[in-house]
């Protein structure tokens, strides 16, 4: 099972503007809901921190008359149709660059870096539009396209390895405690696998021990055959589905199938020879 | 090309190294206005462990209490939330925002001299995550007749219908709308 750069890029966008169009119809679902209706979203309450608005009257106001409730909306309507049209077309084609860009544009101002509300898919999602950006700007150049699609995977690797090495340092997640807490709470679980992780304890320590395991042994299967590969992969990929059925972590699913196909290009065609200068 | 993606993939692994006293992770996270540099950590080395309730009362004009302590609930998980979650958000910016006031209150704790109650009092109020909080709960206010308005956080442990324990960690002073 192998792609061509072309066919990868289009399922990654095909994947990542899917999950922004259910995020953006989130967010306006928001926008009216009873609780967050008159609260400044966390994007806003950056930007109104920023010394540069705080120290001027003029900035302040039209960043304050750009997150009304009204220009928000509309930002998301047309967020949502750019992202249509950005399924619709192909991903090397002139109104594909022309849309982006737009698009580019919106996103960036109501997707500021924030400390609330943020989670790892929206970090894997601003790095993957930053990638379909550059790779569309400079799509004369084959080897920016593919450099791309190798970045997106180092960062997937990055991030599996990383959350096993965080894991295995964690005394909490070596004995399944860890797990046995977060699969406990309302927010991250459900009622009937809170149940089942309070009869049997020794579950959590052996589905913790799996998490820390697959996360770290992920980036050492791209040396192994494919059967060792796709497996891990796999698991990968049931990992985020568990996320998105167990938490209702949705766009971290999404978000990471986007990613994995990029991976799946790595592994078949990355050449170290590919990085000379 | 290759030069931007190599400088930010090395800087993203810098990034996940969690030690808030080096001057170069503090810059590099200081730095990033538009979030582009990830921490990978996914629920380690300290995962969640309880739920964050937050209970508000309602008064009157002459201070009556017209509800008794109820439960401000922003988050319930449907079987369809695997696609479509909105209130998730509600809920991280509200765990979030707990956040910041349990730091503000750990840094006061652990500050040699004690601090004025006034001066903690302020950092809480002031803080954006205290802002959100009063911002959501001024939505969820019943009665046409409320005047006045309280809230406080705890922790529980457990799955909602078998809550073991609570413990209270912030209580508000009497807000007037």
């Amino acid at each position: 099972m192998t792609f061509t750069i072309i066919e990868t890029y289009s399922i990654l966008k095909f994947l990542f503007f899917t999950s922004l169009i259910v995020t953006s119809f989130e967010q306006i679902y928001l926008l009216k809901s009873q609780y967050f209706s008159k609260l400044l979203p966390p994007a806003a309450v950056t930007i109104l921190e920023h010394p540069v608005t705080l120290r001027s009257v003029f900035f302040a106001s039209i960043y304050r008359n750009l997150f009304k409730e009204s220009i928000q909306f509309l930002s998301l309507i047309v967020m949502i149709i750019l992202s249509l049209f950005l399924i619709y077309f192909d991903f090397n084609s002139f109104p594909f660059r022309v849309v982006l860009i737009i698009f580019a544009v919106l996103y960036f101002v109501f997707n500021f870096k924030t400390n609330y509300g943020g989670d790892g898919a929206e970090q894997m999602s601003k790095i993957i539009f930053l990638v379909l950006f550059f790779s569309s700007l400079f799509y004369t150049v084959d080897k920016v396209q593919i450099l791309g699609i190798f970045f997106i995977a180092a960062q997937v690797i990055l991030s599996y390895f990383t959350a096993g090495i965080s894991k295995i340092i964690s005394k909490v997640w070596r004995n399944g405690k860890g797990l046995k807490g977060i699969l406990s709470t309302n927010s991250y679980s459900t009622s009937f696998l809170s149940q089942q992780v309070t009869e049997y304890p020794k579950l959590t320590l052996y589905l913790s021990w799996y998490v820390i395991l697959w996360e770290l042994f992920f980036p050492f299967s791209l040396l192994f055959n494919e059967y060792v590969f796709f497996t891990l992969l796999f698991i990968a990929f049931m990992f985020h589905m568990s996320c998105a059925l167990i938490m209702g972590l949705n766009n971290f699913f999404m978000v990471f199938a986007a990613a994995q196909i990029c991976i799946v290009f790595f592994y078949y065609n990355f050449d170290l020879n590919f990085l000379s200068f | 090309m290759i030069y931007v993606y190599l400088i930010w993939l090395l800087i993203s692994i810098l990034s996940q190294f969690n030690n808030d006293n080096s001057r170069i992770i503090r810059f590099i996270r200081a730095s990033d206005k538009l979030g582009i540099i990830p921490i990978w950590t996914f629920f380690a080395p300290n995962p969640v462990d309880c739920d964050l309730v937050i209970l508000k009362k309602e008064f009157d004009e002459n201070m009556e209490s017209t509800t008794n302590w109820e439960e401000v609930s922003v988050y319930n998980k449907e079987w369809f939330s695997f696609f479509w979650n909105p209130e998730k958000k509600i809920d991280k910016i509200l765990s979030d925002s707990v956040n910041d006031i349990r730091l503000i209150l750990k840094h006061f704790l652990n500050q040699k001299k004690e601090a004025n109650d006034e001066i903690v009092d302020v950092s809480i109020k002031t803080s954006v995550g205290y802002i959100n909080i009063v911002n959501i709960i001024k939505n969820t206010l019943k009665s046409n007749d409320t005047a006045f308005y309280q809230f406080t956080i705890v922790e529980t442990k457990g799955y909602l219908e078998n809550r073991e324990s609570v413990s209270p960690l912030y209580l508000s002073s009497v807000h007037k709308i």
